[in-house]
């Protein structure tokens, strides 16, 4: 009979939260949906397979369709997600999904407090849609930016379609955007490519170098719009 | 096909190689892939770094030509330098290829969870106290070189738990003293503090700004020390576990310089697990005291005494010495089959629990502490302890004086073997060397065993170590 072993991570491991904001509405349906399915699974396999980004990764995953909805309960290991199966329907509710984000950024996101406990990494954000927003955006969108607490500046937008109003996409974003399009390829290698990010932040903040912008390689058919 | 014509080759390396197409990994100055025959790993730089590289490769095979077989083992120095590729001009280096089955530290050793992955795999921390020699083993042949690495850390070995051993990488980076200068500062959590702490705030420098200090061979010891314990504990010594600014970066650069405090610190319990010394696999943390008074001596030295005083760290050949005989005190525990330092250095055996799943050993081995002739034909401790159990060997380098454990010990070092003896029920040494031993005033022939008996001393001939059963 083998001897369990039961043991813990070990205190001081600071976390990187990483959202992951995915568009569920109508539009996604068919190929993409499930792709974006296929491609959360293999984000999480990606993280579980790096050992540094496993222990300090900790995900939130927020999908928007005619609402936006968290999936998982707040930024949870990586090891514990449980993924769903995704539907896409409705209407696209981009500024709900800020909405939420900036709940959890308020409520899940260590703060770093001088004499506290050990605070959270920035976070990195994921967003991926392939339509005009429906709701307010734009207001959710300006109260996350003028965040002075457990600030955003790691948030990656990505539109997918042909479809895409390149110059809406601009508008939606918070910093690096890009365009793909809406093969159930480009979907596993947007994943890929944000399993790598989140790996090479976790290495890159223990290098002392947490306000340098990401250092990116987006896959080849993806387009940088800014 | 790919051809790589070379120059400057080492004794036994050919002119040129074939690549193999199917694996390129490509990082920060350069591109590797192998070679066909899977024996070589070919590194060429990108355009930009190929001319600062190249003078220094070229030291750099210089200083490593005359490597012993022993010492080649723990690095990969350069074995010949890339001319062209398909003819067309770039420059680069080969090294030996790592095994396949080799893997990054820190695969192995991050934290508990990681390290469990790999125990129930069938490894044991045994397998981790080799590692960590050999970590050190590579470290001081880099300083004997007269060579810095300066940035030591869990993502710069390759490590195979079933060879129990280490690689270092990253070889063509070393920093020799005003001549060749380091080109990185280290990983943070490995950095010594007093790095960390000559940061100057530089808002036109890439990373607001710069060290002023470089990192040398003194930083390197710090590094190689906490990467040591960081493989035999599972954990960053010096993590510190409160926050010392409202900023993440900030914070760190202070809790693991200016506010750096071991975690097991006498006096300052600030970063002090709250779990520690409870046995690993309740959820517990693995405290420092499990080690070998000489290896907690020298983390002592390290972390707390000479903490700030930089010159007084101990050297890798100091770290390598003491993980060399500790590996002699190693227990395994019938309950969870992991192997420990038994601790014969606390004075109640009840004290002399399992660090991992809390037992008492049912049975307690006996210990014999070795003894060299000193001045005028006395014997002195030289803290040296061998713990045996049923089907343990004594070997030549232990009983032979001005010896240290060799890496791999062979089945001609075996001078001795131990044996149940169901009729005294005590555990013997059987003598399988040449001589005849004396013990306690019997002769011990070839063939013949001692009780190892608490009081037994046993003397091999002259000039060799004396043997005394502790318990």
């Amino acid at each position: 009979m083998s001897f369990e072993m039961k043991v813990a991570v070990g205190e001081g491991t600071r976390r990187l939260p990483v959202y992951l904001l995915l568009d569920c509405s109508g539009s996604m349906a068919g190929n993409s949906i499930q792709a974006v399915q296929h491609g959360l699974e293999l984000f999480v396999r990606e993280m579980m397979n790096d050992a540094f980004a496993c222990q300090t990764v900790h995900v939130a995953i927020i999908t928007f369709d005619s609402s936006a909805q968290m999936l998982t309960p707040g930024v949870v290991p990586i090891a514990t997600v449980q993924i769903p199966t995704l539907n896409a329907s409705g209407t696209t509710s981009l500024g709900a999904a800020f909405r939420l984000l900036q709940q959890s950024l308020d409520t899940d996101v260590v703060k770093s407090v001088k004499g506290g406990v050990k605070g959270d990494y920035k976070p990195l954000v994921f967003v991926l849609t392939d339509g005009q927003p429906t709701d307010d955006w734009r207001s959710a969108k300006q109260d996350i930016e003028a965040r002075q607490d457990r600030k955003v500046i790691n948030m990656i937008t990505v539109g997918c379609g042909d479809g895409i109003d390149e110059q809406r996409l601009k508008e939606i974003a918070i910093g690096p955007t890009f365009k793909m399009d809406d093969r159930g390829a480009s979907f596993i290698e947007f994943f890929k490519w944000a399993s790598q990010v989140a790996t090479t932040m976790t290495v890159s903040y223990q290098t002392g170098q947490e306000n340098q912008p990401v250092a990116m390689t987006p896959p080849p058919n993806f387009i940088l719009m800014s | 096909m790919t051809e790589v014509r070379l120059y400057k080759m080492v004794a036994g390396m050919p002119d040129r190689v074939t690549l193999d197409e199917t694996t390129t990994i490509t990082g920060g100055e350069g591109t590797i892939r192998f070679t066909q025959d899977n024996k070589y790993a070919v590194k060429i730089f990108h355009d930009g770094i190929a001319e600062v590289k190249r003078d220094k490769l070229s030291l750099v095979m210089r200083l490593f030509s005359q490597l012993s077989s022993e010492q080649e083992q723990f690095l990969l120095p350069p074995l010949a330098l890339v001319d062209e590729l398909n003819r067309k001009k770039v420059f680069g280096f080969v090294m030996r290829r790592v095994p396949c089955d080799y893997t990054e530290l820190i695969n192995t050793v991050l934290n508990p969870v990681v390290a469990v992955r790999h125990f129930k795999a069938g490894a044991h921390w045994g397998h981790l106290l080799y590692v960590a020699r050999s970590v050190a083993e590579s470290v001081a042949v880099l300083h004997g070189k007269g060579c810095s690495h300066t940035d030591i850390h869990y993502k710069n070995f390759m490590v195979s738990l079933k060879d129990a051993q280490a690689i270092m990488l990253e070889i063509d980076g070393v920093a020799v003293k005003d001549f060749l200068k380091p080109g990185v500062f280290g990983l943070q959590g490995f950095m010594a503090p007093e790095i960390l702490m000559s940061w100057q705030p530089d808002e036109s420098a890439s990373e607001g700004g710069n060290y002023t200090l470089l990192p040398d061979k003194v930083t390197d010891s710090y590094s190689l020390a906490i990467l040591i314990l960081h493989i035999l504990l599972l954990r960053n010594v010096m993590t510190p576990l409160t926050e010392y600014a409202d900023e993440v970066e900030e914070s760190d650069r202070l809790g693991f310089g200016n506010h750096a405090i071991f975690s097991e610190h006498p006096q300052d319990r600030r970063h002090r697990p709250v779990k520690l010394g409870h046995p690993l696999f309740d959820g517990g943390t693995l405290s420092y005291m499990m080690l070998t008074p000489k290896l907690r001596a020298l983390a002592e030295s390290t972390f707390v005494t000479n903490l700030f005083v930089q010159q007084r760290r101990p050297l890798a050949r100091e770290w390598a010495i003491a993980l060399a005989v500790a590996a002699d005190g190693l227990l395994m525990c019938v309950t969870c089959k992991q192997c420990f330092l038994y601790q014969h250095w606390l004075p109640g055996k009840t004290q002399r629990t399992c660090p991992f799943c809390g037992t008492l050993p049912a049975y307690h081995p006996p210990v014999v502490e070795f003894l060299e002739e000193g001045v005028k034909g006395r014997f002195r401790s030289i803290d040296r302890y061998v713990t045996f159990s049923p089907g343990s060997f004594l070997f030549a380098d232990q009983i032979q004086a001005n010896r240290t454990p060799p890496f791999r010990r062979t089945k001609a070092d075996i001078v001795g073997h131990t044996v149940w003896n169901s009729a005294t029920g005590h555990l013997h040494l059987v003598n399988d060397a040449g001589q005849c031993w004396l013990c306690n005033g019997q002769s011990v022939r070839n063939g013949q065993s001692v009780p190892l008996v608490a009081g037994m001393v046993m003397y091999f001939g002259s000039g060799y170590r004396l043997a005394m059963v502790r318990q």
